[in-house]
């Protein structure tokens, strides 16, 4: 399966009604959130060493300190408010994708890289933001965690924003 | 019955005349006395400026200041963010950090149209006036 049907498939196992199965809980949101971050650090710092398009690497090493910045920010408050983040099949499943994805990007290089590249960030803060869209800022029991969720959002947008913009330059 | 003259008095038309000159010219003069204590006011106390960086944004998105005024761009955001003039040269913050600012003085007039250079999307504008 593609990789990045694997993602849909992790944030897709959140959207099972409640009846069907338990609410996420604070602890699993927290895990969610940092493996969701992880994953896209993995995948900038392959392509801020490995592309030839001077945005895209700019583009990928502002993933990685972006990325970064909200794990720092979420690791904080889990701490603060004694959180432990509690692995979970969609934590599990989005860790397994990122391995998946480096793979890929691996076997790509020059403008093929690029676009592999790009066009998997599309796709993935598309699938992202609707995790926290419809399941992660909804189920979010504690007024910090969510209130984090929601001032991340933002930069979740202007991401995707960003790389739609490139991902038209390198059609 | 000879004729009395009247007494030399300021009649009452040339009395309000009188008052009323005086009371325009002391008014101009309180006017012109303020107009020019806040010129040299706005000259010798520059005023100060924040612009917030949150949510991706800049806030004000559009900022207009005098020259000599100082401009302190807030980082409210989780992400570190830049203010960089462009095209490049007239001012350029480097990295700040979420919870750190960075300042300009605005030395001279001009429209500045600036972004981040991690977050291209991001747009703002600086309006600098003559004073």
């Amino acid at each position: 399966m593609k990789t990045i049907q694997c993602f849909a498939l992790a944030l897709g196992l959140l959207a099972v009604p409640a009846f069907a199965q338990p609410k996420v809980s604070d602890a699993q949101i927290a895990a969610i959130v940092v493996a969701a971050n992880q994953v896209d650090i993995d995948a900038g710092k392959v392509a801020a060493k490995k592309s030839t398009d001077a945005e895209v690497k700019k583009f990928a090493e502002t993933m990685v300190t972006d990325h970064t910045a909200v794990n720092k920010s979420a690791v904080e408050l889990v701490t603060k408010l004694k959180v432990s983040p509690a692995e979970n099949d969609t934590s599990r499943a989005l860790k397994a994708g990122g391995e998946k994805n480096l793979a890929e990007l691996r076997a790509h290089k020059g403008k093929a890289f690029d676009k592999a590249y790009v066009d998997h960030e599309v796709t993935y803060h598309e699938q992202v933001i609707q995790a926290i869209d419809t399941v992660l800022i909804p189920n979010a029991q504690n007024a910090e965690l969510k209130a984090l969720l929601v001032k991340v959002r933002p930069a979740f947008i202007e991401h995707l924003n960003h790389a739609k913009h490139l991902q038209a330059r390198l059609r | 019955m000879p004729n009395i003259s009247k007494p030399a008095c300021v009649e009452p038309a040339e009395w309000r005349a009188r008052v009323g000159m005086v009371a325009c010219t002391l008014l101009f003069a309180a006017l012109a006395a303020v107009g020019i204590s806040r010129a040299i006011a706005a000259k010798i106390s520059p005023a100060d400026h924040v612009v917030k960086i949150e949510n991706m944004q800049y806030s004000p998105p559009t900022l207009r200041v005098a020259v000599g005024d100082r401009v302190e761009f807030r980082n409210a955001d989780l992400v570190p963010h830049t203010a960089t003039a462009k095209p490049a040269g007239a001012f350029d913050s480097g990295l700040v950090k979420p919870g750190e600012s960075w300042s300009l003085v605005a030395n001279a007039a001009g429209s500045f149209v600036y972004t981040c250079t991690f977050h291209p999307m991001m747009a703002g504008k600086l309006v600098v006036e003559d004073p």
